[in-house]
């Protein structure tokens, strides 16, 4: 068993080489040394711009919506004490699509780029909330499913609602993006307007770390343990809101990367949900860069989703764990 | 650490489950809390350790208002044992045990790495599951997984602990130890406030006996004064064998003297 600092760097290490596996996959013949040299010297030749345009733009994407997805998921399972619990299970992602849909929609996202995160975080806010007071404290892993069954039709519903009022085709095909997430064609103003309120999020998300490790005892021995869980609470909806929220409005709904990431990386940090909170953010991370990776070696034409791959993936995923919590539950 | 509540009242929208509950706790004794399934016993633990606001009386810790106190500092002095403490993750013991330690760490990072070890080893000792330290929670069997929670709870090192029916779900064995282990925290200089229903138990290891009835304290003195043949037939509404065995008391509940609800 490897110690805890050489498993992050081992899983530091491999996103690094998804990253750069990232940069060097695409559809233009890319010569990756000229292009960094060009781009560094400032020289606007094509490569330089395929470059800086296109590949850096949407692994940086990829590093920021993994490592977001694998944390996130990471902590709502600690603090939910529920191994069901995900931003896409329960609807924060698709309550922050339908937020950044009706910001496109009623064209206020004309107004300011900020303005798409924000509806993005604003709805994972709500639906953060509403999944709280809905099913309360020391939710079953039951009523959990539930909330999450009940927020992700309104989302979807509310979607194929805009969907249906588009006025043209267009529109709709550009709504449709929020539902396939995925990071192709995304420049660094995309980086830049998600950049913020993720890093945000990621450092109220990392805070609750200690809570998460007495929660593991029940509510009652962590509030003795000195932890108000009031406050955690918000940082958990807080974190996620912001950092998902932000993360949705720019790549759409990629789903499951926060429920397989945790289940997989915890027997590596002896189960602590303190100590999963990093490693499974770098392995969200790795595993979104290198779905994304495949997407683009896949020989389909039009490109796979990225949103797509990821729940195809998933679903399987989290129907062998309900498969498996159902025994625990009767 | 002296706990002292006075006039302690709660009340869950109509039903009173605490009415002016006096009661007092410190280091250097074992003090029980019997009484009646519903008599508010796990209730009033919780006030104590202030995880729930009474609406009326008056909570003190060493004679302050419990409420100044800041809740780390109050983390690091009382601890508690809840009940039916389940642990969430297949953790393994030693580091159920490290658990006890975070109202000690720093704002970043362990701030006494060192005593924490220590503290750990000795909470281990104490509930003697040093042998299982590498085992993880969900392979031990009631009576382990009890002795290592109560250990998380010893490795805090507070005055006081407070232990919510920690020997209900356990074989006479087992029963008997987990007490003197609580027993011999008292020794070293802790206070114990110990939920318990085993009435011979009670006696036999505590040091005074708190006797609850429907939210209101009956007795308060030693086992011997507390537990009487007529006190325990109109409190619990069953006669009892009483014997004495070194020293101490013994309770052999026999025949129900009261009807239950619907019968006869």
């Amino acid at each position: 068993m490897v110690s805890h600092g050489g498993l992050l760097m081992l899983l530091a290490t491999l996103t690094a080489a998804l990253f750069a596996a990232s940069l060097a996959v695409g559809y233009a013949p890319l010569d990756l040394g000229a292009a960094t040299g060009d781009a560094f010297r400032g020289e606007e030749t094509v490569q330089a711009l395929v470059f800086v345009e296109l590949r850096l733009p949407r692994a940086i994407l990829g590093l920021l919506v993994g490592f977001t997805l694998g944390l996130a998921g990471a902590v709502m399972q600690g603090f939910l004490r529920n191994p069901l619990a995900e931003p896409g299970v329960v609807g924060v992602s698709g309550g922050a699509a339908f937020g950044a849909v009706l910001v496109f929609y009623s064209g206020l996202a004309a107004l300011s780029p900020l303005i798409l995160p924000a509806g993005g975080i604003l709805a994972a806010l709500l639906v953060g909330a509403l999944l709280f007071a809905v099913a309360g404290r020391g939710m079953s892993t039951t009523t959990l499913i539930l909330a999450g069954v009940a927020i992700n039709s309104l989302a979807g519903a509310l979607i194929s609602l805009t969907l249906n009022l588009a006025p043209n085709p267009y529109a709709a095909m550009e709504i449709m993006f929020w539902l396939m997430g995925s990071l192709a064609d995304r420049s660094f103003s995309h980086v830049w307007v998600a950049l913020g309120p993720m890093v945000v999020g990621w450092v109220m998300l990392l805070s609750t770390a200690r809570a998460l490790d007495a929660l593991s005892l029940g509510e009652a021995t962590a509030r003795t343990l000195g932890f108000d869980l009031r406050r955690v609470r918000a940082m958990v909806v807080g974190g996620v809101a912001l950092s998902v929220g932000a993360a949705t409005a720019v790549a759409g709904v990629i789903g499951f990367v926060g429920l397989i990431v945790p289940h997989l990386v915890r027997p590596l940090v002896g189960h602590r949900p303190g100590r999963l909170l990093i490693a499974s953010g770098l392995s969200g991370a790795s595993l979104t860069l290198a779905a994304d990776v495949a997407v683009r070696l896949i020989p389909t034409r039009p490109e796979l989703q990225l949103g797509v791959v990821t729940a195809i993936i998933g679903a399987p995923f989290l129907f062998s764990l309900v498969w498996r919590y159902r025994r625990v539950e009767r | 650490m002296r706990i002292e509540g006075t006039g302690l009242t709660v009340r869950i929208g109509a039903t009173s489950i605490l009415s002016g509950v006096d009661v007092a706790a410190e280091p250097g004794e074992l003090v029980g809390l019997i009484g009646p399934n519903g008599a508010g016993k796990s209730t009033l633990l919780s006030v104590l350790a202030r995880l729930r606001t009474p609406q009326a009386g008056t909570l003190a810790y060493d004679g302050a208002p419990a409420a100044r106190m800041d809740g780390r500092a109050l983390a690091r002095r009382l601890a508690m044992l809840a009940q039916s403490g389940g642990v969430e993750w297949p953790l393994t013991v030693d580091r159920v045990v490290a658990i006890g330690r975070l109202p000690h760490a720093g704002r970043f990072a362990a701030s006494d790495p060192e005593h924490d070890r220590e503290a750990i080893q000795r909470a281990m000792h104490a509930a003697n599951v040093e042998a299982l330290a590498g085992r993880t929670v969900d392979t031990l069997s009631g009576g382990e997984r009890t002795r290592v929670l109560l250990a998380r709870a010893l490795a805090v090192e507070a005055e006081m602990l407070l232990a919510d029916e920690p020997i209900a779900a356990l074989d006479p064995y087992h029963q008997i130890e987990v007490m003197e282990l609580l027993a011999a925290v008292v020794r070293r200089g802790g206070g114990v406030v110990v939920v318990l229903h085993d009435l011979s138990l009670a006696a036999r290891f505590c040091d005074r006996l708190v006797l609850l009835d429907r939210g209101r304290v009956v007795a308060d003195a030693t086992p011997e004064q507390v537990l009487t043949e007529d006190r325990i037939a109109a409190v619990y509404g069953v006669s009892v064998e009483l014997g004495s065995r070194d020293g101490a008391r013994f309770v052999v509940p026999w025949t129900r003297l009261r009807k239950a609800d619907g019968e006869g």
